[in-house]
């Protein structure tokens, strides 16, 4: 690697706590900060490394000025790595602007949360979180205040709906199950006497049932209609 | 392989983190507002003699201090622990608000001379809402129900109160069977 050659450096080559701006600069930590960083959410993630996907993860990072200077912590910057080569960058997370002065033998706390995303689950991922800060003199720096492969692992301790629908259905399908069984048992076991049947429709053939007091009298009066025959045999009855 | 004999290093101090965050989701003018102190000792020393003053944060003449205390003291908080710390408050009025840091001091060890001050996280600004606007979102709104029941009352009640004196004045004629 003979960078007199005018070939581009590689990002990969610089040292966990250094990195190159826009303008190529190698920005390093200054030696007069201390960057601190803890875990709170999820609990115990700092010894176990795992973060919990769709959960928030929420993380501080105190940062001393122990130099002689005043420090402007401007923001941090969390990204997602690929483990293997941490030049990569997975997702890069918004900037968390803060814009404090910290003033010599004073102390900070920063905060940040992320949610990582459930396409993760399962991975382990570089996760990097740096923190930007000048000082008095406007000189860059930059800390990094984590830099480890995390895994990201499914949430499993709260209620999901599909897991739920699932029980609700299978509750369902045993109370089938019971009654199924229950009428099975009872007609196999018990002899039922026939039920005895009451009344049966038997439509309009019996007409005393049927309720004729709508209709007007003249029309339900019943007439003999005159037999019918050939108009030969009538003629002679009407003239009679 | 490595990594498992890799140990912190030694820093013979405490170092405290302090984190302040608002337990309420809305901030509303006359209304409780929780706020909520963690200081965590990350070093390997206890922190002595550790306060934690707020006061600064909120003056008396925009917020009333309901329950807590806006200046703490621990007397030793060790390595590895944490406490907890929370107070309500009431914004006495509405409009945006800039919630600064809490600071805390504290003696890095139990003969250090110098006392260290360390600041909290800060919340940024935040919005207090006029206890009108929150409750014309978030209030029950029974003044709303009982007009919506009124209103659909009437379209029941009156169709009914047509039929029911036109039954009263113009009794049943149904003809039953006669038997």
């Amino acid at each position: 690697d003979d960078a007199a050659d005018g070939e581009v450096q590689d990002e990969a080559d610089v040292k966990a706590d250094e990195t190159i701006d826009e303008s190529g600069l190698l920005i390093s930590a200054s030696p007069d900060a201390s960057v601190t960083f803890l875990f709170t959410e999820p609990v115990g993630a700092g010894e176990t490394l795992e973060l919990v996907a769709g959960r928030v993860t929420k993380f501080l990072i105190g940062f001393a000025n122990r130099g002689e200077k005043d420090f402007t912590v401007h923001f941090s910057h969390t990204s997602f790595r690929y483990p293997m080569d941490f030049s990569y960058h997975v997702q890069n997370f918004t900037a968390a602007r803060y814009q404090r002065t910290v003033a010599p033998k004073q102390e900070a706390t920063f905060d940040f949360a992320l949610i990582p995303n459930e396409a993760f689950i399962g991975r382990p991922l570089g996760l990097v979180v740096e923190v930007h800060y000048s000082d008095a003199d406007n000189v860059p720096y930059v800390s990094t205040a984590f830099n480890q492969t995390v895994n990201i692992i499914e949430d499993e301790s709260v209620f999901n709906a599909e897991s739920a629908f699932l029980i609700v259905t299978g509750i369902g399908f045993v109370i089938l199950l019971l009654l199924l069984g229950q009428h099975l048992l009872s007609r196999f076991t018990r002899k039922q006497p026939q039920r005895v049947r009451q009344y049966q429709e038997t439509g309009t053939g019996k007409s005393g049932d049927l309720d004729f007091e709508w209709i007007p009298k003249e029309l339900t009066s019943e007439k003999k209609s005159p037999k019918m025959g050939s108009p030969r045999q009538r003629k002679p009855q009407k003239t009679n | 392989e490595d990594a498992e004999f890799v140990t912190k290093p030694v820093l013979n101090t405490a170092r405290l983190l302090v984190s302040k965050q608002s337990h309420s989701q809305y901030a509303v003018e006359n209304m409780d507002y929780v706020i909520q102190y963690d200081i965590f000792n990350i070093g390997d020393q206890p922190a002595v003699q550790v306060v934690l003053d707020d006061r600064n944060s909120f003056p008396t003449q925009s917020f009333e201090i309901v329950k807590g205390l806006l200046q703490v003291r621990w007397e030793r908080i060790a390595p590895g622990e944490n406490v907890t710390h929370s107070i309500t408050l009431r914004p006495r009025n509405y409009g945006v608000f800039n919630y600064t840091a809490a600071a805390a001091s504290y003696f890095p060890n139990e003969n250090a001379k110098e006392v260290r001050v360390v600041y909290s996280t800060a919340p940024g600004e935040g919005y207090i809402y006029r206890l009108k606007d929150y409750e014309r979102r978030f209030s029950s709104k029974i003044g709303v129900w009982i007009v919506y029941l009124l209103i659909a009352g009437a379209t029941i009640f009156f169709p009914y109160f047509l039929w029911n004196t036109i039954q009263n004045k113009y009794p049943s004629t149904t003809v039953r069977k006669q038997k």
